[in-house]
């Protein structure tokens, strides 16, 4: 037998399994150890850090917002202008080239939606530095309120950004149909795709799935090491360990309805 | 590649474009796209609709045909 006529090596999917996972334990414990052996003796110093950085961020909470949110709302009108700029190319061109400028207007869009979810959440994280009783009674109540009127500026911006965003895309596909207002938004969407347009959707979604299940456990592992080393509560580990059940929850739900539905019809 | 297809040229000689087209077919323009460079296999309803619009059998647009390597 030649080697091209040789069956493919069959694997024991079992064994695979039992080496991988022993060698996560093992990297695992490794992680550990080193760890231990590197941090044991630092742990009061890295604390004291950690809490010299949250004060930090205290001080400067007001200034990091303001610069964020100008840069978001900077980088959301830039987007918003290419966008519209991008629409009327649509409108214009046909075939080949109206599929560069389709091209165009999903990389300037990912690109606005992602600068704009990003700021968001520096925003929040900075805000979480100082959100908490203790600091505010501490007579930074004046800084924590500035703080907080400028995070509630920018979010109610996101939310006209959002808005905005959907419309210009609907003024370029006029068949894509949805109110960004209604609570049922997304299933009017999809609704109004097509097949080929769905099946991006559905691609996509499940990726995600995916992803999320790929760093899930990664990130549970790194909130379940700061508790253990750094006593940073289990409120992380708890919010990690309910989105993994919310995520595989809905999931299943959604496979054993489709396919209850389809039993009923 | 398993699916050919033979859309483009068939739409060439209707003289339409990608947007006519798929106004006709009740898909959008992106659709119509996808199927004519081979990156998406359109349902057998949507295959049957674009080849009564273009006046033909379903096989004169599209052509299987099987992988070398199978």
């Amino acid at each position: 037998m030649t080697r091209d006529n040789q069956e493919p090596k069959k694997t024991n999917s079992f064994k695979k399994m039992g080496l991988i996972m022993l060698s996560f334990a093992l990297f695992g414990a490794a992680l550990g150890f080193l760890t231990m052996l590197l941090l044991g003796g630092r742990i009061n110093d890295i604390q004291t850090g950690m809490t010299d950085i949250l004060s930090l961020m205290q001080r400067i909470m007001l200034p990091a917002l303001l610069i964020i949110t100008a840069a978001a709302i900077l980088l959301g009108e830039r987007s918003i202008r290419r966008l519209r700029a991008i629409g009327k190319k649509i409108r214009e061109t046909e075939d080949e080239e109206c599929d560069r400028w389709e091209y165009e207007e999903e990389k300037t869009g990912a690109f606005g939606v992602m600068a704009n979810i990003l700021s968001q959440i520096l925003c929040i994280l900075i805000l979480s530095a100082g959100y908490s009783v203790k600091y505010i009674t501490g007579g930074n109540h004046k800084n924590m309120l500035a703080s907080c009127l400028v995070f509630l500026g920018f979010y109610f911006y996101s939310g006209f950004y959002q808005t905005r965003y959907v419309k210009t895309i609907q003024a370029a596909h006029p068949d894509q149909k949805g109110d960004p207002s209604s609570m049922k938004f997304r299933q009017q969407w999809l609704d109004s795709c097509d097949e080929a347009q769905k099946e991006l959707i559905y691609q996509s979604a499940y990726k995600t799935y995916s992803s999320i299940n790929a760093w899930i456990p990664i990130l549970l592992v790194f909130t379940m090491l700061g508790h253990l080393f750094f006593d940073t509560g289990i409120m992380a580990i708890v919010v990690v360990a309910v989105i993994w059940i919310v995520v595989t929850g809905s999931y299943l739900h959604s496979c054993v309805n489709m396919k209850g539905a389809k039993l009923r019809e | 590649m398993a699916l050919l297809n033979y859309l483009k040229e068939y739409r060439s000689r209707m003289g339409i474009n990608q947007t006519e087209l798929g106004k006709l077919a009740g898909v959008s323009r992106q659709t119509i796209s996808l199927i004519e460079r081979g990156d998406y296999s359109p349902s057998v309803t949507l295959a049957l609709k674009l080849a009564k619009i273009c006046q033909v059998t379903v096989e004169d647009i599209f052509e299987y045909k099987e992988d070398e390597e199978s």
